[in-house]
């Protein structure tokens, strides 16, 4: 073989080894992961914690397990109902000890808690408050430069739009009225928006006022300084103020920002109260009454301000009513017309229906004359040739009727029938044959009847008395045949009316339709540009509109709360041109103030840390007040329980409701919410100062979660141990019993030697698991007689390992004892050994290292049998590892992974080490024929 | 000598007797087959111990024990069931039919109904399980029932109604104590056997805490207590009632001797009599069935299981709606077995090949990462797999690989066919890969390295080499280690059950058969897991089967192998 390296070949092995190993890493990492990895979207977390493992392996007691043990204690449940008082009593007592510790480590954990976020809100977040209204700052002129992009963009495409549906008018007039009310534009508004203009005016005027007012203000400060002899920079800038204050008024041309601003205000309030405390009496009060008064002053112009931006967002909403004014008549019209339309439709399919039904019937009614006219096909040949008899009788004998007015047959309701039917047929042209028959019959039938007399004299003739016997029959038919097909004829007329008078008003609706449906087309047109067209002003005044009051706002941010303002409209502003439909440019992302967004997340959730630590206090104290009655009162209620009065213990229900109410609704999820943002927070580069801070935090709300909420774990480490005993004791007692048949196969010669050896290789060919019906049912039957044995129960499922490991533990046990050399045997037989001491002091010593290698390897395969214990056990409690690893999977546990891949990794462990160890005889073991089970 | 020899037959006889007493109860349960088996197990004990010749047998009497019980015993009642008609309707046998039918209670037509409240003898603070009923008829008229005494399984309670206030029953006169303040209430009843206190009753909200020892200890007499006056019939706590009231019922069949038309004959024989109908209970396929007496229709009421003949295997080759499902399966597991197979040899056999140089660095590092797929016991990486890997909508093979990473749909692991197979051989071939490159390792290891010398002097590609000198060289130690895994993955239960369960379901089939289920797990399904029913017979019939197609895979694998030369060494 070649003798070089290959890095290739260790680069693919690692590769493989990676994806090989994947799964494991997974169920660690996903073991000692601290969120909940079934939601979670990343495969790894940076949160780890034990706790997993020490659930499944300590099984601790948390409040509300301890709660219902304790609840379980006074009710005297299994098995503290056959315990005495002494140890009911002291298991009570070890349980209120135990909530003693959670109670004081939760306080702890708590206070801790409630420390860190103290310190957080003191010593951090100013300067961080600072420092994200900072950031807001830099970022908002960017947003705001984008915004005076975007509201160019838009006045071009909008003015294109206004100039095509002929809105200009109106939205000129707005537009202007925007820009700022020049005395030129107040005409145009008067007609429009008088309310406007009345506001606008009296803010005029009051401004106007307010600039007389202080116009002398300056010139007088600066005497009453001067005579105070007071000055320097408190000074000057006072009366800068109060000039810059005065020409701002005086020109008229003010935004409402500035005064909202209150720089120039803020200077004259500082420095008034600076210098008023150099001065004395009179000239005191005189310069503190002039800043009240112009602050005064400043109130009232603002409170016109108010009222005159209400009225500017009355005009703009005005516009958008008229807008939507005409909309809304173009939909309405169209509604109607689609309305219309629609119950055109409705009628239309209406009549279709009708037509169809009515054409049905039809059909059936002339099927059904059509049955008529052939079967009165036989009635009209006999009433033929009844009369045709008639003649050739009436031509042999005499026509006289001897005066005899004798009755024959009464044809009488037969002619009426007939009549009728006749005249009822009269009107239809479709059943003209019929009716031709059918008058051929009446006019036989009146023949017969004039008859009458003649035929009663002669009926001693064999031709009439013939005619009389089928009579009956004959008329029988025809009246039957008449009677059904009446009903027919009486509707048919009808129906075909009915049917033409359908078809011409389909016509007409169909006309109709056609023209609406013309009509419609345009006008939906017409309202989906104008819906488009609106959606564009709307958008180009929310942008205006936003322009100005988010630059407004932007001045202002020297304040937390002021950049909470601005952002919030800004991220406003920039929801509302999502939502619309119109193509815009490309905007600024809106994620460049995530700084900002979290030191608000963290001051909310330091907030909150703060109001739950409170919470958890209190619910602690309460808990412990309540847990502390209970405590004195226990060995009272255990003693009447135990007399057999049955006791409800109100202080468990108060506690639970305590619980309920505290720790279910509340503290837990906001633990959970708190556990969550502190983890998101720490991570972040501008909160590094605080990370170790929150870390704690987060650990803190994640411990006091685990010792107050709900767990539900199961009993792990029984169903270890349950698997540990059965797989141990089977593998031990049936490597010990197919030694022991091992032994004569391989030193005896016997009769049935060789059948037995192939029946051992056959039988190991049956899987015990395809037997299992009648294992179950034999370990159902056993379990009746002996029930360590019997279903659900560890001893039986150990049975069943034995016996189906025998056969092929025996065959490998042979190969074994066949490599033995024999002499070894002969020679302690020579020294009086006798067969048995030989097997047991010599082959079995020897072939002890080999025999423990097969038990543990029984012991690895009945551990790792799935399938027959499932079907043996059904209690939890006597589950093994396998079985229970099962309901991990299926039942309240399958969301749980962190439990499940715990239960796993410790599952699994013990098996790993005991087969990485054993590799060697495996192998080996593997070349001579045996296949992994 | 003799000591020894009293010792031996001692335990001959002891074993005997120990034997030949469970004998007697199979044979008294019907359970013949284990009673055959015990009876070979008893002469082969008895033949081992008493003749010296059997001396070799000694030492497997332990083992054969186990054997004959555990794998003989099943093997030779599978046989047995595969021709019986076993399944959900026909689970029990004839005489344990009989038995719960003659213990069926039927309430009479136009019932009357008893309320009924517990007085109970108090021991200390505790009641006690001698108590009297105190009935109440629909009239308001009062009856006070003696405890219950038990007669075989069941117990009877004489009932009396009360004159004045007393009454005397088999010479106990018991007479009721009403309460001062409100006479229409009974506190107690006085007797000579003691006073009996107002215990419980379900029409008194009051008494409910005594509810918890009622159930525990007066619950399953009463349910089994017959309630007897001669004037007034019998009175039953009914399953519709439960211990809500007491109802006028009887039994609903008895037993009655009869003439019968058999075979043309008029035969005296004992039969089922219907005590509503008075009609006897006729008999046929397996099941006993009512006879309405006016229209003459037939309705079942229970089967029992016997002797059916080919009945399973026919429907499995003849019912097209058994062998539509039935042949799906068999196909799947033949393809399962030899993909299981191809795949784990592929990826073990490359492996091997990279990691068979002795002079590579950390190779026995390699071959210990690459065997733990095969460590962990399977069960574990399975459900592993199925819950954390594959799961539709949770697993993380769809929520992050697919769709958090290559923001793809999700692929439905368990509900397509075709993917479930895909899931099914990915995980198989991760937990068999190890075991084929170990054993490739070893047999690519005893192959000499002159052949490849001569190989590369003749100037032989590395396909070449790999074509004409590895693979037939491997093949040979390694071929029936392949068939013992196509065996074994054949049956390879755990892997289909845990991952997919079989699933999805195959459209229109009445067995519960899924598409990537194979024999073995659909055995599995017809005996215990079916929505619609156990259907013993088919799955024994079905086990037979795949004993046989092991059998012979097995016995071409012990030619292959030299199994059989060892049995005449």
């Amino acid at each position: 073989m070649m003798k070089r390296a290959h890095p290739i070949r260790h680069i693919v092995i690692w590769l493989v080894i990676a994806v090989v190993l994947f799964p494991v890493l997974w169920i660690f990492t996903t073991s000692i992961r601290r969120g909940n990895a079934y939601i979670s979207t990343s495969l790894f977390s940076g949160q780890t914690t034990w706790q997993n493992y020490v659930d499944l392996i300590l099984e601790p007691k948390n409040v509300p397990a301890l709660y219902n043990e304790v609840s379980n204690i006074y009710s005297l449940g299994e098995p503290y109902n056959k315990m005495s008082k002494k140890k009911i009593i002291a298991k009570l007592n070890s349980d209120f000890n135990a909530y003693d510790r959670y109670f004081k480590s939760t306080l702890k954990m708590s206070n801790s808690i409630k420390k860190d976020a103290q310190w957080i809100n003191t010593n951090f977040l100013p300067e961080a408050k600072k420092a994200a209204v900072k950031n807001v700052k830099k970022h908002g002129a960017q947003d705001l430069l984008y915004l005076n992009k975007l509201s160019s963009y838009l006045s071009k495409r909008y003015s294109a739009l206004g100039k095509k549906y002929k809105l200009a008018g109106l939205l000129q007039t707005l537009k202007k009225f925007e820009n700022s009310p020049t005395p030129q534009m107040l005409s145009v508004i008067k007609n429009y928006f008088p309310n406007v203009l009345k506001q606008w005016e009296k803010y005029a005027l009051a401004s106007k006022a307010a600039a007389s007012k202080i116009s002398n203000f300056p010139s007088e400060i600066s005497g009453l300084l001067s005579n105070n002899k007071i000055s320097g920079k408190n000074a000057n800038d006072l009366i800068a103020a109060y000039k810059q204050t005065y020409k701002m008024l005086a020109n008229g041309n003010f935004s409402y920002s500035k005064w909202f601003a209150p720089i120039y205000l803020r200077e004259i309030n500082m420095n008034t109260i600076k210098i008023s405390q150099s001065l004395h009496g009179t000239d005191k009060i005189k310069l503190i009454k002039m800043k009240n008064d112009l602050f005064s002053t400043v109130q009232n112009l603002n409170a016109y301000k108010t009222s005159y931006t209400k009225s500017v967002q009355n005009a703009l909403d005005t516009s958008k009513n008229a807008y939507e004014e005409l909309v809304g008549n173009l939909q309405d019209s169209l509604n109607n017309l689609e309305n219309s339309y629609s119950k055109d439709l409705n009628d239309l399919s209406v009549l279709q229906n009708n037509a169809s039904a009515y054409s049905a019937t039809l059909t059936k009614d002339a099927s059904q004359i059509a049955l008529f006219a052939n079967n009165i096909i036989p009635t009209s040949i006999a009433l033929e040739n009844f009369v045709s008899i008639l003649k050739t009788v009436l031509k042999g004998e005499s026509q006289n009727s001897n005066g005899k007015n004798e009755q024959f047959y009464d044809f009488s309701p037969y002619i009426i029938l007939t009549k009728k039917w006749l005249s009822l047929a009269s009107d239809q042209q479709s059943f003209l044959g019929v009716t031709k028959k059918v008058n051929v019959i009446l006019n036989n039938l009146e023949f017969l009847q004039s008859m009458g007399n003649f035929m009663a004299t002669h009926l001693t003739l064999d031709a009439i008395s013939n005619i009389k016997s089928s009579l009956p029959f004959v008329t029988l038919k025809l009246k039957s045949g008449l009677e059904m097909s009446m009903p027919v004829l009486k509707n048919y007329d009808s129906t075909k009316k009915e049917l033409n008078a359908v078809y011409s008003k389909t016509k007409q609706i169909t006309k109709e339709i056609s023209k609406i449906s013309k009509e419609i087309l345009p006008l939906r047109k017409k309202l989906e540009t104008l819906n488009s067209s609106i959606i564009l002003a709307q958008l180009y005044y929310l942008t205006k509109i936003s322009k100005d009051s988010l630059k407004s706002q932007f001045d202002e941010i020297n304040s937390f709360k002021n950049a909470q303002l601005f952002l919030g409209n800004l991220s406003n502003f920039y929801s509302n041109l999502e939502n619309s439909n119109v193509k815009l440019p490309v905007f600024p992302s809106y994620s460049r103030y995530d700084e900002f967004f979290n030191v608000e997340k963290l001051i909310k959730t330091v907030s909150l840390a703060l109001k739950t630590s409170n919470d958890i206090d209190r619910l602690v104290t309460q808990y412990a007040s309540y847990i502390n009655k209970l405590k004195n009162r226990s060995t009272s209620y255990i003693e009447i329980n135990k007399l057999g009065f049955p006791l409800i213990v109100k202080e468990l229900s108060t506690l639970n409701s305590l619980y309920q109410q505290q720790y279910v609704s509340k503290i837990g999820p906001n633990l959970g919410i708190i556990s969550r943002r502190t983890h998101d927070l720490s991570s972040l580069k501008y909160l590094s100062e605080v990370s170790a801070k929150l870390n704690s935090m987060n650990n803190k709300a994640f411990y006091i979660t685990q010792e107050w909420k709900v767990k539900y774990i199961p009993p792990f480490m029984r169903w270890l141990l349950n698997s540990i005993i059965v797989a141990g004791s089977a593998a031990v007692v049936t490597v010990f019993l197919s030694a022991l048949m091992a032994y004569p196969f391989s030193r005896f010669r016997f009769v049935g030697r060789k059948y037995g050896l192939i029946g051992i290789l056959l039988v190991q060919m049956f899987p015990t698991m395809m037997a299992m019906v009648a294992l179950y049912l034999l370990l159902n039957f056993i379990g009746k007689f002996f029930p360590p044995l019997g279903l659900n129960t560890l001893g039986g499922l150990a049975f069943l390992y034995i016996g189906g490991g025998i056969a092929f533990d025996a065959w490998l046990t042979k190969g074994f004892f066949d490599a033995i050399p024999k002499e070894l045997e002969e020679a302690a037989m020579v020294d009086g050994a006798t067969r048995f001491q030989t097997f047991w002091k010599i082959i079995l010593p020897l072939s002890a290292p080999i025999l423990a290698v097969t038990t543990i390897l029984g012991f690895v395969g009945n551990y790792g049998d799935y399938i027959l214990a499932s079907i043996v056990l059904t209690g939890i409690n006597h589950y093994t590892y396998a079985v229970g690893l099962q309901t991990f999977s299926t039942s309240q546990y399958s969301t749980n992974w962190g439990l499940m891949t715990a239960a796993a990794l410790i599952g699994m462990i013990p098996i790993l080490a005991l087969f990485l160890g054993l590799q060697r005889f495996i192998v080996s073991g593997l070349t001579q024929g045996s296949v992994k089970g | 000598m003799s000591v020894k020899r009293a010792i031996i037959w001692l335990s001959v006889a002891l074993i005997d007797a120990i034997l030949a007493w469970s004998v007697v109860v199979l044979v008294s349960n019907a359970s013949y087959g284990l009673a055959v088996i015990v009876v070979l197990l008893l002469i082969f004990i008895d033949y081992a111990l008493i003749n010296p010749k059997g001396y070799p047998f000694l030492y497997m009497i332990p083992a054969l024990i186990f054997m004959m019980i555990l794998t003989v015993y099943p093997i030779y009642y599978t046989f047995q069931i595969a021709f019986e008609n076993y399944v959900t309707g026909y689970m029990w046998s004839r005489q344990q039919v009989v038995s719960e039918l003659l213990n069926t209670i039927v309430i009479k037509p136009n019932p009357k109904y008893f309320n009924y409240s517990v007085y109970t003898l108090y021991k200390k603070y505790s009641p006690t399980e001698n108590f009297v009923l105190l009935l109440k008829g629909s009239q308001g008229k009062l009856y006070i029932a003696q405890t219950p005494e038990k007669t075989g399984k069941r117990y009877i309670s004489r009932f009396e109604m009360l004159t004045d206030g007393s009454v005397s029953i088999n010479g106990v006169k018991y007479s009721v104590v009403r309460s001062v303040k409100n006479p229409s209430k009974i506190v107690s009843i006085y007797s000579q056997k003691g006073n009996y206190v107002y215990f419980y009753s379900p029409m008194d909200h009051e008494t409910f805490p005594n509810l918890k020892f009622f159930n525990m200890y007066y619950a399953s007499i009463l349910s089994r207590t017959e309630f007897v006056n001669p004037q007034m019939g019998t009175l039953f706590f009914t399953n519709k009632y439960g211990f809500s009231k007491l109802v006028t019922a009887k039994y609903e069949y008895t037993l009655s001797n009869m003439p019968v038309l058999e075979n043309g004959k008029n035969v005296e024989k004992t039969v089922l009599i219907n005590t509503l109908t008075g009609l006897p209970v006729v008999e046929k396929d397996f099941a006993f069935w009512n006879v309405n007496p006016k229209t003459g229709k037939k309705t079942k009421i229970i089967g029992y299981y016997g002797y059916a003949g080919l009945k399973n295997f026919k429907d499995l080759l003849t019912n097209k709606q058994i062998m539509a499902p039935f042949l799906s399966v068999f196909i799947w597991t033949f393809e399962w077995a030899a993909l299981s197979v191809f795949f784990t040899f592929v990826a073990g056999l490359i492996l091997a090949m990279i990691l068979n140089n002795r002079n590579m660095r950390f190779r026995t590092v390699y071959r210990t990462l690459l065997i733990i797929p095969w460590a962990i016991p399977a069960f574990i990486s399975i459900i592993i797999f199925r819950v954390g890997f594959f799961n539709v909508s949770f697993g993380i093979i769809n929520k992050i690989f697919l769709e958090h990473w290559l923001h793809l749909g999700p692929i439905n692991w368990f509900g397509n066919a075709f993917w479930a197979k895909v899931a099914l051989l990915i995980v198989n071939t991760w937990l068999g890969f190890p075991y084929m490159m170990v054993i490739s390792l070893g047999a690519l290891q005893s192959i000499p390295n002159e052949l490849y010398e001569a190989a590369s002097i003749d100037g032989a590609s590395k396909w070449h080499t790999f074509r004409k000198i590895t693979f037939p060289l491997l093949m040979i130690p390694l071929a029936p280690l392949l068939i013992a895994s196509f065996a074994f993955n054949f049956n390879n239960f755990n892997v289909i059950y845990l991952l997919t369960g079989g699933g999805p379901p195959i459209p229109h089939s009445i067995t519960p058969a899924g598409q990537t289920d194979i024999l073995l797990s659909y055995t599995y399904n017809l005996a215990f897991g079916g929505v619609s029913g156990r259907n013993y017979g088919l799955a024994a019939a079905i086990s037979i089967l795949i004993f046989l197609i092991i059998a012979t895979i097995s016995a071409v694998n012990f030619k292959l192998s030299g199994s059989f030369e060892e049995v005449n060494r």
